[in-house]
């Protein structure tokens, strides 16, 4: 039991510690035929002419919300801090964008929309990015927002828990009250998607000018967005109402909202299936059961299971090995064994729908065939006894995946030897002292797919531990960092993607999803491909 | 008796010193660096070590206990590690929902234990007895956490009797309080109203077959009577101390059913404390569930010379 606890708490905290990002990343997970809601893509808006298009909110015609409801959510965990700076898992955003609203919207398809910044365009040269700011934005304590406010939230930002995604960032100049200018000391096509996420989160100036205003912004945000916060109750409730003067007038549907923390799926499912909710986050698991009663919501995330290799290891760095070991894995059969059906197998680390999805990588390019692997490995010297140390969080998910794993690969002559270790000691154990030759786990989403190939890729971040690279590999991820326009920039992603999985980097075996089941009187409510719920023009009915 | 009281409580401090000194120790041989944590998603060398540095992690040990000592006598458990929250407003926070459950649990105990204990003590062997041995063994085998989930599924689900959790403050709505921690109440009691039944059963059957009892119904007084006036409150002492033991068994079972029922209390807060390393919360759940047990007990004690005036006496 108290296993079973644990394992929804600590499923953040490894997230948080292995860099992973969504909520439901291990658990929620959808398979291709069982996918409810497809998501459309784009390309991301990089351009002041594709950024024009900003609307604000429409509700769909249909059910009529009760503009003077309340709405009643529920999530596994709240935000780590009410400070932008301090924000340091990605769980934070579908609390804290109640109360927040940042630089960059995404749509449902994880593609890029106006959100504080009206638009935005990078230099020809792509020495720096300069947004063009919402006027007559306030923040909930009455202060304007405009071009100051952006540089001292940035700057802080980047000083603090968003230190690796605003690297590029050198200097922030205020050109007029509504325009900023990012200048960038390395390539920065990614940091409209980063303003997207906790990065690009605005906090009121004031709240941040002294010591005090500081340790308060920790436990009561001053944002600019569509909600403001009534009550907060760490780790257990927080009631917001809606703020009159947000931009957006038909973002706030409800005119309040009750956001309970509750850790437990089942306590999550038992609040919805007495009332006391209108919306959960729930597990794959839960997910046939749930749609008998509820509207179930899930589609694909960022969010992906794979197994990391530490490539400095004996043996990991041959590429034929990689290969081989990628040939030892059944993905379908991942899918249905450790995720109900629900997720979608994969050998790329894009999901499809994504911009950053490349088609030319073929679904079948590492098909399960043990017998050919274990002639691969032969060939390639790897002893006959081959074993493989491989760090697991001990969490019954991932255990039974690794397990399945396990198994699969023993059909081609590879031991893996599990070691399962606290989920908080995942992230010291693989990255930081770079223990255990693989890694089984989740990978959460990033706000732009250059941040997932600088993370596991480059050299420099913790997130690669054996510190391999490949010169190719590295000129394609530059190249994926580089200002363009939504074309180039999907072209070059794709193609570092596309060397990613040719090179057989890690063993990728499925993306997750985010499900979430709703009462029937929720109106509103869409599949993010991020992964993170997002609640703009989301009510009740009477 | 004041002095009593006084001895008492002044124990309590080197037990609380001792306490501390362990948890300290066990949370710092137990592997798990807090600023790998808080350093989150996009953490790099550079900032894992700022923020050590920060917390203090890198002082060494007896410098870092030091500032934990100095806090608990200044009355300021600290500040937790991942926030501005101090550890008293954690604690005052999670505390009332841990003793709304544990109490609520402790009232079951006693107004079931009491009158099962001398149904079956008073009429040892009959069907009653027998049914409700049965019962009993029932009781002691079934984990609280699994007969919580049967009540959310019985009661919550398909009967709609009651909610299946959350919390509601007793000053918000006191019938809505009272709704929503019955089914945890009642499964985390049955242990104990288990424990009191067995209890009072075996000292029922041993004070009634005493001569002062015989004598009783000597001179003609009801069986009512004697059961209650005379049996009773004899064979109650040891009863006592069982229920009082129940406040350190309930506060620590509460910890699985605060998460079976969505509720916040110092079970839960505990648990994330531990999963995050985060010591000072830890060291405030401690000592706090160290204080309360020990008031709990002082107050068995005092029961005692209420109860027996030889213990009063002495």
């Amino acid at each position: 039991m108290r296993r079973g606890l644990i394992v929804l708490g600590a499923v953040s905290l490894l997230v948080a510690s292995c860099g992973g990002s969504d909520s439901n990343s291990a658990d929620d997970t959808t398979s291709d035929t069982k996918v409810a809601q497809q998501v459309t893509t784009a390309a991301p808006v990089t351009t002041a002419a594709a950024a024009a298009s900003a609307a604000p909110t429409t509700v769909a015609a249909g059910p009529v919300i009760d503009t003077n409801g309340t709405l009643r959510f529920s999530y596994q965990v709240g935000p780590t801090s009410w400070d932008p700076a301090r924000m340091s898992s990605s769980f934070d955003t579908p609390t804290a964008f109640f109360a927040y609203d940042r630089l960059v919207h995404l749509t449902p398809g994880a593609d890029l929309k106006p959100g504080l910044a009206e638009s935005w365009e990078f230099a020809a040269d792509g020495s720096s990015l300069t947004l063009k700011l919402r006027k007559g934005v306030k923040f909930h304590d009455g202060t304007d927002f405009d071009a100051a406010a952006v540089k001292a939230n940035l700057e802080r930002n980047k000083a603090g828990a968003s230190k690796g995604e605003l690297a590029p960032v050198s200097t922030i100049d205020v050109v007029d009250p509504l325009t900023v200018k990012l200048n960038l000391g390395s390539p920065g096509g990614s940091i409209p998607g980063v303003l997207s996420d906790r990065p690009g989160t605005m906090a009121s100036p004031k709240s941040f000018a002294d010591e005090a205003t500081t340790k308060a912004l920790d436990l009561m945000p001053v944002g600019a967005g569509m909600y403001k916060v009534k009550e907060y109750v760490k780790d257990q409730k927080i009631v917001l109402e809606r703020f009159a003067d947000y931009w957006d007038k038909g973002a706030a549907a409800a005119a309040n909202v009750t956001i309970l923390i509750l850790t437990d799926n089942n306590a999550r499912a038992n609040a919805l299936k007495s009332g006391e909710l209108d919306i959960a986050n729930i597990e794959a698991s839960q997910i046939d059961e749930l749609k008998k009663t509820f509207t179930v919501t899930e589609g694909l995330s960022l969010s992906l299971m794979h197994m990391q290799l530490n490539r400095s290891k004996p043996f990991l760095d041959k590429l034929e090995v990689r290969q081989a070991l990628n040939m030892l894995v059944d993905r379908p059969a991942l899918v249905k064994l450790a995720n109900f059906g629900y997720g979608a197998p994969t050998n790329q680390y894009f999901p499809k729908g994504y911009w950053g999805y490349n088609p030319a990588i073929p679904a079948d390019q590492y098909p399960y065939n043990p017998e050919k692997a274990k002639e691969m490995l032969k060939a390639a010297g790897v002893p006959a006894d081959w074993s493989l140390d491989v760090v697991v969080p001990n969490l019954t998910y991932y255990l039974t995946l690794a397990q399945a794993v396990k198994d699969q690969m023993a059909a081609g002559g590879v031991n893996l030897v599990l070691r399962p270790v606290d989920p908080v000691q995942t992230a010291p154990i693989f990255y930081v002292q770079s223990s255990g030759d693989a890694l089984i786990s989740v990978f959460g989403g990033r706000a732009d797919p250059a941040q997932l190939l600088n993370s596991l890729f480059t050299s420099g971040p913790i997130q690669n531990p054996g510190k391999h690279t490949l010169p190719k590999l590295t000129e394609l991820i530059t190249a994926a960092n580089a200002p363009g326009d939504a074309k180039t920039r999907a072209a070059a992603v794709q193609a570092a993607s596309k060397e990613v999985t040719d090179q057989a980097m890690n063993v990728v075996f499925l993306h997750s999803s985010a499900s979430f089941a709703a009462t029937p009187k929720l109106v509103g409510f869409k599949a993010f491909l991020s992964g993170k719920p997002e609640f703009q023009g989301v009510g009740v009915t009477k | 008796m004041v002095k009593l009281i006084v001895r008492r409580l002044l124990l309590t401090i080197p037990l609380l010193f001792v306490v501390s000194l362990i948890v300290f120790g066990l949370a710092k041989l137990v592997p798990g660096d807090p600023a790998v944590t808080i350093a989150g998603d996009s953490a790099t060398i550079e900032r894992i070590e700022e923020i050590r540095e920060k917390l203090g992690e890198n002082d060494p040990a007896i410098v870092q206990y030091g500032h934990l000592v100095k806090g608990v006598f200044t009355g300021d458990l600290g500040t937790s590690l991942f926030s501005e929250q101090k550890v008293t407003k954690s604690l005052t926070t999670a505390l009332p929902v841990t003793l709304s459950l544990a109490g609520l649990a402790l009232f079951f105990v006693v107004l079931l234990g009491i009158p099962f204990g001398l149904i079956a003590g008073s009429r040892p062997g009959s069907l009653v007895d027998r049914a409700l041995t049965v019962v009993a063994a029932l009781g002691v085998a079934a984990p609280g956490y699994w007969i919580g989930i049967i009540l959310i599924i019985v009661f919550g689900l398909n009967l709609k009797w009651f909610p299946t959790g959350l919390y509601v403050g007793i000053t918000d709505n006191p019938w809505q309080w009272f709704m929503h921690l019955v089914l945890p109440a009642f499964a985390l009691s049955l242990a104990g109203v288990v424990d009191v039944t067995r209890q009072l059963r075996g000292s029922m059957r041993d004070t009634l077959q005493q001569d002062y009892v015989r004598t009783a119904r000597a001179k003609g007084l009801s069986e009512g009577l004697v059961i209650m006036k005379h049996a009773f409150k004899n064979a109650a002492i040891p009863v006592v101390t069982v229920i009082g033991l129940q406040v350190n068994t309930l506060i620590g079972g509460a910890i699985a059913l605060e998460f079976v029922f969505g509720l916040s209390g110092l079970g839960a807060l505990a648990v994330r404390a531990v999963q995050n390393r985060d010591l000072p919360i830890i060291q405030g759940v401690v000592l706090l569930s160290v204080l309360v047990v020990t008031v709990s007990n002082l107050l068995v004690d005092l029961t005692y010379g209420w109860l027996n005036p030889k213990v009063r006496a002495q």
